[in-house]
């Protein structure tokens, strides 16, 4: 796995790939930047393994779920209420307490092979989406 | 003392109190557990104290349903027996593995662990181990380096694993057995008959053969089958002269239930942070306890899933070995032996050392896991006979969709728990990625550790032997080994064989005692 390339890709080159694809509402290129990066997962595997994932989970979900919807459900924090996305720093920590809440309560998917916790597929799915 | 049979004469009568069929590891044990006491002991091997070619051809078998190794490179015919080639990978049975679960058919043991803790001890000996320990917390005060994964410990544990120099039997205890009184180990004197009284309630003698022609008939109070699972069904089966469906087969239960080890990659764990899991891995020839991931009885009964174990290696290493179904491919086990050498050296040792050094972030994850019991897993004769007249062995290997749902279920249990304590993530193999695919891929392989076959069950209706491993119906007849698990665990069983033949061999001395019962 090519994971140094990915962060790189992250770090740097991302934002001006994303910001054309941008059509959410209100969330900006700097947050979908955050919300497109499985923190953890992003250390363990490259940009190309996180895209696929992003891919197959989409296909496994029973309905059509699009990008506005799955940033929406990034921006809710584990009680429901919507997460303000100017901070970045608490963004990043909201999203961490998501993936490790999802863990604890069983919240996990299987995406090829990947035992995933739902926020990090969907942070996948929206990296795949931005992609496209 | 040695007798070579080849050089007796021909329908020789040996006569002695007891009389253990076959010199591996449950019948070296037990013979040398009777060293010292005033009966006389029979010990029968099939083969010499070396390999030889007509003796090993006598195992061979056809194989049917799952790809399997070939019968006839499985064991080893001679003194010591498999013990010549085991890996010395030793841990004792879990409690669970002794109970009733609703959730797996057909198991359940008459016996409890705690009815073989004494006797497991003894084993440790007898297998060049370290003290009967095997608490994580006993052996984390020996090796501070060993650290357990933060995961919760009432869904996965760690299985700690002891690691026998291998001892091997035909060298280790050749002169303790050939120098003892009171043993009488026969080589080249190959069981192929058991003789019993007219309704089959005992057994008389049995008649063993060699290929010189000759023909012997031993004589004893008690029997001891030692032959392990392929064969303690193969003989009984074939003993038909006064049971035509086979001595203690009149439940048609002889042969049923082989079970295996199905031991198979199943995934990956890909750390978070580098870490060499100095508790996890494997130091191919160093004695160094280790740990595998286990998954706790609570944990297994609220999934309704086998037992099984997750073990280590470097993903980089592993991925370079071949399937070991296919390493051990031939029907002669040197050859065998020797690839699988080359293969677990691949690549060279000081190359695994430089990646565990390097990039110890992905690690393989290769399960071992009971087989569910299964009537339908089972031996057979052919009807083909081998060179000295017996019906050769078939065997048939059925899994089911039961222990690859296991397997699949323990991966992602461990993914939930590597996931919860942020140290990684793990990757089911594609096989295990389709929940409604039953299938099994082309590298499932097993262990080498046959079991079932004449299991033990209180009820003659659904087991061969009791929890004396006593022939039901037949009161001086006796099987020992793997061929008597009930179920088979997660751990290579040798040690367990060891135990539970130790176990046996009390029992008979109680039944050799003035007023216990010694006529046969």
């Amino acid at each position: 796995m090519k994971r140094r390339s990915f962060i790189l890709l992250s770090a740097t080159g991302l934002t001006a790939l994303v910001l054309p694809s941008l059509g959410c509402n209100h969330v900006d290129a700097t947050t979908t930047k955050i919300l497109q990066l499985p923190n953890q997962l992003s250390h363990i595997v490259d940009a190309q393994t996180i895209r696929d994932i992003g891919n197959a989970y989409r296909k496994q979900l029973s309905t059509d779920v699009d990008k506005d919807k799955l940033l929406k459900l990034l921006l809710t924090d584990d009680a429901g209420k919507s997460v303000s996305s100017s901070d970045t720093t608490l963004l990043k920590t909201v999203l961490n307490d998501k993936v490790k809440s999802d863990f604890e309560k069983g919240n996990t998917v299987n995406v090829k092979g990947w035992v995933l916790s739902e926020t990090e597929a969907r942070q996948c799915a929206v990296y795949s989406l931005t992609q496209q | 003392m040695h007798i070579d049979a080849r050089k007796l004469n021909d329908h020789t009568i040996i006569e002695g109190d007891i009389c253990i069929v076959g010199a591996g590891a449950a019948g070296i044990s037990m013979a040398m557990d009777w060293i010292g006491t005033p009966y006389k002991v029979i010990l029968l091997e099939g083969g010499g104290f070396d390999y030889d070619e007509r003796v090993q051809d006598l195992y061979a078998g056809k194989i049917t349903g799952q790809r399997y190794y070939p019968l006839k490179s499985c064991r080893l015919h001679y003194f010591g027996g498999t013990t010549g080639h085991w890996a010395g990978f030793c841990s004792p049975l879990d409690e669970v593995d002794f109970m009733k679960r609703d959730w797996v058919e057909h198991s359940g043991w008459p016996i409890q662990r705690k009815d073989l803790d004494p006797f497991y001890a003894k084993a440790q000996k007898i297998l060049e181990l370290g003290p009967y320990e095997y608490g994580l917390n006993y052996w984390q005060k020996e090796n501070e380096a060993m650290v357990p994964f933060p995961f919760d410990e009432n869904v996965v544990w760690n299985k700690m694993w002891q690691f026998s120099p291998p001892t091997r039997f035909g060298t280790k205890y050749k002169d303790t057995i050939v120098k003892a009184k009171n043993i009488h180990l026969y080589t080249y004197a190959n069981v192929v008959d058991i003789n019993a009284n007219e309704n089959a309630s005992s057994v008389k003698s049995v008649t063993a053969k060699n290929y010189t022609g000759k023909e012997y008939t031993v004589k004893a109070k008690h029997f001891v089958f030692a032959c392990c699972s392929v064969q303690n069904a193969r003989l009984l089966l074939a003993a038909n002269k006064q049971a035509s469906k086979g001595l203690g087969n009149d439940n048609d239960q002889v042969g049923r239930y082989f079970m295996e080890h199905i031991e198979i990659i199943s995934a990956e764990l890909w750390l978070t942070e580098s870490s060499p899991l100095k508790l996890y891995t494997f130091d191919f020839g160093k004695k160094r306890p280790r740990a595998e991931l286990a998954i706790h009885p609570k944990a297994q009964e609220e999934h309704k899933i086998l037992n099984g174990t997750a073990s280590f290696s470097s993903l980089e290493a592993a991925r370079k070995r071949k399937p070991i179904i296919e390493v051990w491919s031939s029907d002669d086990p040197r050859t065998n032996g020797d690839k699988l050498f080359k293969n677990y050296h691949t690549p060279p040792p000081a190359e695994v050392e430089k990646m565990k050094n390097n990039t110890s972030r992905a690690y393989q994850m290769f399960t071992r896991i009971e087989q569910a019991p299964n009537p339908n897993s089972r031996i057979t004769l052919d009807t083909e006979k081998d060179s000295l007249g017996m019906p050769r062995a078939m065997l048939h290997w059925e899994l089911t969709a039961f222990e690859k749902r296991s397997i699949r279920t323990i991966y992602e249990l461990l993914g939930l728990e590597a996931g919860k304590a942020g140290v990684g993530r793990v990757k089911l193999l594609d096989y295990l990625q389709d929940e409604k695919d039953a299938s099994w891929p082309s590298f499932t392989g097993g262990g080498w550790h046959h079991m079932g076959t004449t299991r033990m069950a209180d009820d003659p209706k659904k087991g061969v032997v009791d929890a004396n491993c006593t022939v039901h119906g037949i009161h001086n007849l006796h099987m020992t080994g793997g061929s008597c698990f009930s179920t088979a665990g997660a751990p290579n069983p040798t040690l367990s064989v060891v135990a539970l033949t130790l176990r046996l061999s009390d029992h008979l001395k109680e039944l050799m005692k003035p007023g216990g019962n010694r006529e046969a």
